[in-house]
């Protein structure tokens, strides 16, 4: 482990497949045969509806599955080394020293009977052989550097004494704490005010900046995704159907749920004009013989409906669509 | 014009702060439980003081006496006074009472901690054994025990730690469940933090309160089958005083010395009414925190 090769890419996920157990014994694939490929300081953005798989990949990462779910393929690789096969104790000499998470709900996320700067201190205290006092030194260095005011006294608060931006500096500062590699950020501003959205991503771009820490970013929010990151992958039913750079993607989609997607977030230089949505729901499992968008996609036909697109390289981008959007055409749908 | 009085500012500015900072007093349930508590601890702890006596003392000439100045509730069918051996009892069966919650809630809260956040196989053999010790009753189960032991306080602490701690593993258990998907449990994890830490400093403190205000309601359990076990002839071992061998000894004279059986009576009542109260005010106080 230790004389690994340095290798360009620092999380590469390959052909990673995932079930979960159904409603009545069978079990249900909820991801499949998913590649992802990180660079160091690279900033990648994990883009698609409720259930299409975004949250279960960044549970795999951390081997954080709910019970019974199972990984049935595939390689999780960090820096040579594979998550999947790696002991608990191993995995703990890795998760929050070397890859630091950023959650939704940052209430949920921090103990509520345990004061915030103890619990900054705890994440350093499990990775840094540092004594106490140390230790609650730097959470509060940690919490100056994620613009807390009051440190002194903000250290000494339970989270339910913070306001929402607070609590997720406080979470931002624990994850940050052990100087990781990697940041895994799931929705960080959904359950912020907007108000407080702005400065908490103006927040991760500066440590992104600093720190040369590596993003995933699993967001619903395209803004979001299209201000943080340099490339973006759309998901839809727990395959990657779009992937490439940001401006690609989001100026010149090729895929018709990218296409859709991209039509239904609002627009500010188009207001009063009611952004479309995608017509339907999407399906509840991966399907195996046919494209799972075809009976939402208007440009489907006989061959969309019996055989699965692939996905495969076009032009500056891979794409898995047998009729992909041309370009221009549909962007101003 | 009006002009602002002292009392006005008084009114306005100090009453809700002073409200606030004795709100527990105004918990009346808590405040009457403590006060009947303490009023009961005290009579027990200072029985030397106020009864000069000596509750085992057998003044076999004055058996069954009525209430005198010199015996306050009479003595029993060996001349002992009724009184003294009263107070005495309190002594035993509080303190037992007491004690016997110790163990099944240490015992019972770490097996709910570790079925909860292990799950798998350590749960299944947890909860099976549990299974096994509920579908007795409680008494039943008591009963047998100390009688397969051999009467005495030992054996009552082995029957109540063995039959009470399931109580404790399920309602931590199901704590442990629920916040175990909480996000701050996951983010523990994800944070790389050892099992142990999580589950001591983390899961321990968020589910023990509900363990707690059960144990208050729980003494009372407790005591209870002390003394039934007491008056089955099980429990302490005479001549120690103690209520239920006291109802045992007086019931056969209730219809000439019914003070003999009823005090005891109203003194399990009492115990057992301050500890309910305290336990529900204990519930209702870190209701109205949430």
């Amino acid at each position: 482990m230790t004389t690994a090769p340095m290798t360009t890419n620092l999380l590469e996920i390959s052909d990673l497949s995932v079930t979960m157990p159904g409603r009545d014994s069978g079990s249900v694939k909820v991801l499949e045969g998913f590649d992802l490929t990180i660079a160091r300081g690279e900033a990648v953005g994990l883009v698609g509806e409720s259930g299409c798989g975004k949250t279960t990949t960044l549970l795999s990462i951390l081997g954080l599955l709910p019970r019974g779910a199972r990984v049935e393929s595939g390689a999780i690789t960090f820096d040579g080394v594979d998550l999947l096969r790696c002991t608990r104790r191993q995995l703990r000499t890795i998760l929050g020293r070397r890859i630091g998470v950023i959650w939704q709900d940052p209430l949920a996320a921090l103990d509520p009977v345990m004061r915030v700067g103890d619990q900054i201190a705890e994440v350093i205290r499990a990775h840094d052989d540092v004594g106490r006092g140390r230790a609650m030194q730097r959470a509060k260095e940690l919490m100056r550097q994620v613009e807390m005011p009051d440190v002194e006294q903000l250290a000494r608060r339970y989270p339910h004494e913070l306001s929402g931006g607070q609590r997720q500096r406080v979470v931002i500062a624990a994850a940050i704490a052990a100087s990781p590699e990697l940041l895994l950020c799931d929705e960080p501003t959904t359950a912020l005010d907007v108000t407080v959205q702005d400065q908490v991503l103006g927040l991760l771009g500066r440590l992104r900046e600093e720190l040369g820490v590596a993003l995933v970013l699993v967001s619903h929010d395209l803004a979001v995704v299209g201000e943080m990151c340099d490339r973006v992958s759309i998901m839809y039913s727990g395959r990657i159907v779009e992937q490439g750079s940001t401006d690609a993607v989001f100026e010149r989609p090729r895929h018709h749920y990218s296409v859709g997607l991209l039509a239904s977030s609002p627009d500010i230089d188009r207001v009063g004009v009611r952004p479309d949505g995608i017509p339907g729901l999407p399906p509840g499992s991966v399907s195996e013989s046919s494209c799972a968008f075809a009976d939402r996609c208007g440009s489907a036909d006989e061959r969309c409906r019996s055989e699965l697109p692939v996905l495969g390289r076009l032009g500056d981008r891979l794409v898995a669509c047998h009729h992909p959007a041309v370009v221009r055409e549909s962007v101003n749908g | 014009m009006s002009e602002l009085t002292e009392a006005d500012l008084t009114r306005a500015t100090g009453r809700p702060r002073a409200l606030s900072r004795h709100r527990w007093l105004r918990n009346r349930q808590l405040t009457f439980g403590l006060a009947l508590l303490v009023l009961l601890i005290l009579l027990f702890a200072l029985a030397p003081v106020i009864s000069s006596q000596n509750p085992n003392y057998q003044d076999l000439t004055q058996p069954l006496a009525g209430p005198s100045s010199a015996h306050l509730l009479g003595t029993d069918n060996l001349g002992r006074d009724a009184f003294t051996r009263l107070l005495y009892a309190g002594r035993i069966d509080l303190s037992i009472g007491i004690a016997a919650v110790i163990a099944p809630f240490i015992i019972g809260t770490i097996l709910g901690l570790l079925a909860g956040y292990l799950g798998g196989w350590v749960d299944a053999v947890i909860m099976r054994v549990l299974e096994t010790v509920f579908a007795f009753p409680f008494y039943v189960l008591v009963i047998a025990i100390v009688f397969a032991l051999g009467s005495g306080i030992k054996s009552i602490f082995i029957a109540i730690t063995a039959v009470a701690w399931v109580s404790y593993t399920r309602i931590v258990r199901g704590e442990v469940l629920v916040a175990k998907r909480v996000g701050y449990v996951q983010a523990a994890k994800a944070a790389g933090l050892s099992t142990p830490r999580i589950l001591l400093r983390h899961l321990t403190p968020n589910v023990l309160t509900q363990a707690l205000v059960y144990a208050m309601s729980d003494i009372v359990m407790t005591i209870l089958a002390i003394v039934t076990l007491g008056f089955l002839g099980l429990g302490v071992q005479p001549p120690t005083a103690e209520w239920g061998s006291m109802m045992q000894d007086g019931y056969q004279y209730i219809s000439i010395h019914p003070w003999l059986v009823t005090a005891p009576g109203i003194a399990v009542v009492l115990t057992g009414l301050a500890l309910s109260m305290i336990g529900d005010g204990i519930a209702k106080e870190l209701g109205r925190r949430q």
